[in-house]
């Protein structure tokens, strides 16, 4: 292996920015501009799957399970 | 300091959650009925033969017009009096309530598979009231390390149909 390709990008030229290691990037955004729309779905996704088995466990495996304390 | 509105969006979230758990839990409490034990009374564990504990069993009592049963239980190192020895049996539908203290160290009384579950302390009784709807047989565990024979400690409920329960092994 290279010594080139073994050093990652990042300690190859500490004394350098990101952007000048990176000639090739063509646009630079805001931060508002970028929207990590993926990570949105994934997170929504894990938070219906949180909220429903909350319900099945609550609901369901818990005050389902008769015999219970009534008094 | 600025935050994205994603981040933001998904922080507020997290206290939906939050708001959410709760809530379901109030409501479990409040509409639903759910309930769990609490303070009821203390009792002397070195004098438990001077009370209902001394001769413990299944009891008969008429309550409101209807016919309950009333359970006083000891749980000792290693078993639960009545439970271990011979099961405690008890008719289906109808509200029974257990009564449970140790004389001697802290255990638990776990009717395995329902949400029947409750320390038994010494000094202390633990009650609660229930109905079982369904005849059948139900394991009691203890669930509180009690000793060196812990793991053995286990006991029986039988619910039988009100038809094929046997008043003679009831107590005075």
């Amino acid at each position: 292996m290279s010594d080139e390709l073994s050093q990652s990008p990042d300690t190859a030229g500490a004394d350098r920015s990101w952007e000048e290691r990176n000639p090739d990037i063509e646009r630079e955004i805001t931060i508002d501009e970028f929207q990590p729309k993926g990570t949105l779905t994934l997170t929504l996704i894990y938070f219906a799957i949180v909220v429903l088995m909350w319900i099945f466990m609550y609901f369901v495996e818990f005050a389902g399970n008769a015999p219970s304390i009534i008094d | 300091m600025h935050i994205h509105k994603f981040e933001q969006f998904w922080i507020k979230l997290s206290y939906v959650l939050i708001a959410f758990f709760i809530a379901t839990v109030v409501y479990g409490f409040v509409a639903m009925d759910l309930k769990v034990i609490g303070d009821h009374a203390t009792i002397d564990p070195q004098n438990l033969q001077d009370t209902p504990f001394g001769n413990p069993g299944v009891r008969e009592i008429t309550k409101n017009g209807e016919t309950e049963y009333e359970v006083y239980v000891q749980t000792v190192q290693f078993s639960f009096v009545p439970g271990t020895a011979q099961p405690i049996e008890i008719p289906a539908n109808h509200r029974v309530t257990f009564y449970i203290t140790s004389p001697d160290v802290l255990h638990g009384f776990d009717v395995a598979g329902t949400n029947l579950n409750t320390m038994t302390i010494p000094g202390q009784i633990s009650k609660f009231t229930t109905i079982f709807p369904e005849a059948r047989e139900y394991g009691i565990v203890c669930n509180e390390y009690c000793g060196p024979a812990h793991h053995m400690m286990e006991g029986k409920i039988n619910v039988v149909p009100e038809s094929e329960f046997d008043k003679s092994n009831l107590v005075e």
